[in-house]
């Protein structure tokens, strides 16, 4: 489903829940349950914000009850010490929360997995036995007493709800905004992200950043309720909680972590008397819906809502597309004379070793505006090599690359995509977890469209390529052609420089391949410039006016295909040499 | 000579509506080098894959010493001798180089086909015909270059003596000198009476090594016959694949 329909659905669900938890006060009048229910909103904001960074964002921390901590202490300390009042102390717990977040995403930018996971709880240990340690400044386990706010416990109640009110509708904004689209982006795959221009780098520290304040918040929030805290709300438990909170009312969703914290708080205060063996219920909970139901309480929520019936994803819907035309010559206009023109990309004596391996050796040759190049050689002549570099997924030992007349070959591959650089993968590379409309989107909004505009071409292109029919689907249930077909369309939301394109017609359907090679002719017809590998001579020959030929590394030969593919040394490199040149250590 | 492997018309892919081999049919002689030539993507380690186990033939049938082994499991593949060298690497990078080549020979001795002494027999010839190897007999297999990791490969193929053996583009990347160790090696694999399918795609190196060659072009087999018969031939091959004359 696309995010923007998700969301709204979401965002009527909280809604709702959020209005009969400010109706409660009116029903319950017992301070101890009004109590459980604050505190449970100090929960829901915690695993709120854990949730755009764990569930959106794909960073699994466990360290989200420490910016909870942070924050109390950042107020309580504030009070103590300085007699700073709370409408100081809780503005500047957010801001201290969300600086060492900031510090956090910086040191585990390029951490992922049980990594990121260990580092994030050894952070949390460490911030923990801090607290605890420094006797002389937070009175360690002793606790620390913070000043009330002077209201009454209805007051409190309702300052908590005004507060969840906020983040829920401050995160609802933020995934409404293209940062949800970037955030879930970077969550299914970080090198496709890169490649659409998505800058992985600042996203994922504005995720940290974000979460951490939004901990920060309800900490600083929950010191004032509580009147006295101690570094035990840093502990792991607490994380656990959490964690248990958001998997059970489900994963990168709005409502999830709202469900999650209000019914886990509940469970957890029925279950008071049976003292540690709650913590069996729970984590039984959560290995059930790790297990069964990955998207928790939300699933099925969104399972009990009618969907509108899903087209099956066919070969016929793009065959329709390709209304029968074989010739994909029809249409061509002649390129701009090579000679006249300056090349939009110029590669100039780029070398790339691995190991003892020299996969690039010294290449060069150009690419003139308008062209569409082939780029063929034998198995393991560098050819994907030589695309990781100018795309901006390597880094060339030596030589340099220019795009319309600028040394690139340092550049980022976000960058390189602001610039008119994309480039589709081999193995299809797309957003799995997002529909093919969003997967769109976040190719356009990351080159800077407008929302509005970024639909608009996206719709143009879904239809262009034959796939309206499952444009909001999940992108991971489409078949392997039409997956391919969103990560070909990824390349043309904003008109490109120049798109690289690695053995894009391998393993697809006929028609499929009909579809893209007639796409390619058309948008070459605009100006547009293609560098295309591929082992599919026949296309390579329909398509391509120029092509490229390496071996073992090199550029063995360069210029109008036909003279290529009959050039003595191309054939000599397909049979292999007697007295075999091949690079070596 | 007889076949001790046929493809019978096979036809095989792994998305459900392509077919990456079509209606492929050939033979692999008992004891000699059959090579399989054709340009990248025409679906030579497919026929590998699929003669493997990997990939289950939607139409046709493999037969393997009068046996018809179609779609039956990897393991039990290996375990009627056949040995599959892949193009990447089969090593685990974080183990030894003993340990990489022992592994395959305690699965020999637990099912009784080895007794202790034959494996220690096999691990010191080992050594003796990959000198290279001694000297790294501990190192982690991930700390080789290329090329002793190649070796190595060849060694564990070495131990196991299996009876056929697929051997997937073997010099790719390789350095002159290690792509000749690694073919004397071929040669005398089938000294020691072993079969092998080879791929390269240094079509003049399969012409000079096999004894019977096929060419594939785009999933079919589109020529086959003896060296000889290729000999002149070669050019107007590779011109064909590269669709020069249309």
């Amino acid at each position: 489903m696309d995010t923007r329909r998700r969301l709204k659905l979401e965002l009527r669900v909280a809604a709702f829940l959020l209005g009969i938890i400010a109706l409660i006060p009116v029903v319950v009048s017992n301070d101890y349950w009004l109590g459980v229910l604050i505190v449970s909103m100090y929960f829901a904001m915690v695993a709120t914000g854990w949730n755009i960074l764990a569930g959106y964002t794909g960073q699994f921390s466990f360290a989200p009850a420490t910016f909870g901590m942070l924050g109390a202490y950042v107020t309580g300390l504030a009070g103590f010490h300085f007699g700073l009042p709370a409408f100081a102390g809780i503005p500047a717990a957010i801001v201290v929360s969300a600086m060492i977040g900031f510090l956090l995403g910086r040191i585990v930018l390029r951490l992922h997995g049980p990594y990121l996971a260990l580092t994030t709880l050894a952070f949390a240990e460490v911030v923990r036995a801090a607290i605890s340690n420094s006797m002389s400044i937070t009175r360690g386990d002793l606790g620390l007493n913070v000043e009330a706010i002077p209201v009454s416990r209805v007051g409190y109640y309702y300052f908590f709800l005004g507060a969840l009110l906020l983040v829920v509708s401050m995160t609802f904004g933020l995934l409404r905004s293209r940062a949800g689209l970037f955030l879930q982006a970077i969550r299914d795959d970080e090198i496709a992200a890169s490649s659409r221009g998505v800058n992985v780098v600042t996203w994922k520290v504005v995720a940290f950043t974000l979460s951490a304040a939004i901990g920060g918040l309800a900490g600083a929030l929950y010191a004032h309720f509580a009147q006295l805290i101690s570094p035990e709300l840093g502990l792991l438990s607490q994380s656990g909680m959490i964690v248990s909170m958001v998997v059970i009312g489900g994963m990168g969703s709005l409502v999830g972590p709202l469900a999650g914290a209000f019914l886990v708080y509940y469970l957890s205060e029925l279950l008071r008397d049976a003292g540690g063996y709650q913590h069996i219920v729970f984590a039984l909970l959560v290995i059930i819906f790790a297990r069964f139901f990955r998207e928790g309480l939300w699933g099925f929520t969104r399972a009990l809502t009618p969907v509108a019936a899903i087209p099956s994803p066919t070969v016929a819907e793009t065959n329709s597309k390709s209304d029968g035309d074989r010739s994909i010559s029809v249409g061509r206009v002649a390129p701009p004379d090579a000679s006249t023109s300056s090349p939009i990309l110029s590669v100039e004596a780029l070398s790339k070793n691995f190991g003892g391996l020299q996969a690039v050796k010294s290449a060069s040759f150009d690419v003139a505006e308008g062209e569409i190049v082939g780029l063929i050689g034998p198995n393991g002549s560098g050819k994907t090599t030589l695309l990781n570099i100018l795309s901006g997924h390597y880094r060339a030992d030596t030589g340099v690359v220019r795009l319309d007349g600028q040394a690139v070959q340092n550049a980022r591959t976000n960058e390189l995509a602001g610039k008119g650089l994309l480039r589709m993968f081999q193995l299809t590379r797309i957003f799995r977890r997002m529909s093919a409309f969003d997967n769109l989107m976040v190719a356009g909004r990351a080159l800077g469209l407008s929302e509005s505009e970024a639909q608009r071409r996206a719709n143009a292109l879904l239809q262009d390529l034959g796939l309206t029919g499952v444009a909001h689907l999940d992108a991971g249930r489409l078949s392997g052609g039409q997956a391919k077909l969103v990560e070909f369309g990824c390349c043309f939301i904003v008109p490109p420089r120049v798109v690289l394109l690695d053995e894009p017609f391998a393993a697809i359907h006929p028609t499929i391949k009909d579809v893209m090679a007639k796409f390619i002719l058309k948008r070459n017809a605009l100006g547009q410039t293609f560098v295309i590998v591929s082992h599919d001579m026949p296309i390579i020959a329909e398509l391509c006016t120029t092509a490229v030929c390496m071996n073992a590394g090199e550029v063995i030969a360069a210029g109008k295909t036909r003279d290529v593919l009959s050039n003595p040394l191309v054939i000599e490199s397909y049979l292999g040499e007697e007295h075999d040149r091949a690079t070596h250590s | 000579m007889t076949a001790l492997l046929t493809l019978d018309h096979v036809t095989a892919g792994f998305v459900s509506d392509i077919d990456i081999l079509q209606d492929v049919s050939l033979e692999v002689a008992e004891g000699g080098i059959t090579g399989l030539i054709g340009l990248n993507g025409a679906g030579k380690s497919t026929i590998m894959r699929t003669i493997c186990g990997f990939l289950k033939p939607r139409s046709g049938r493999i037969f393997y010493g009068g046996d018809d082994i179609t779609g039956i499991a990897p393991h039990s593949v290996i375990r009627r001798g056949i040995w599959y060298i892949p193009q990447e690497s089969s090593l685990y990078p974080q183990m030894t180089v003993s340990d990489n080549l022992s592994l395959p020979l305690h699965h020999l001795r637990r099912s009784g086909t080895l007794s202790r002494g034959e494996v220690n027999r096999r691990l010191d010839e080992a050594t003796t015909r990959f000198p290279v190897l001694k000297t790294k007999w501990s190192a982690h297999a991930g700390d080789l270059s290329g090329g002793q990791q190649k070796l190595v490969e060849f060694a564990k193929a070495f131990v196991i003596r299996p009876r056929l053996c697929l051997i997937d583009e073997p010099s790719i990347g390789l350095s002159p000198k290690v792509a000749a160790e690694i073919y004397d090696c071929i040669d005398s694999f089938v000294s020691d009476a072993m079969t092998v399918l080879l791929v390269d795609h240094n079509v003049r190196r399969v012409v000079r090594t096999a004894h019977h060659v096929y060419v594939l072009s785009l999933g079919q087999i589109t020529a086959s016959g003896s060296p000889a018969d290729f000999a002149g031939d070669l050019h107007e091959q590779v011109k064909g694949w590269l669709g020069i004359e249309f």
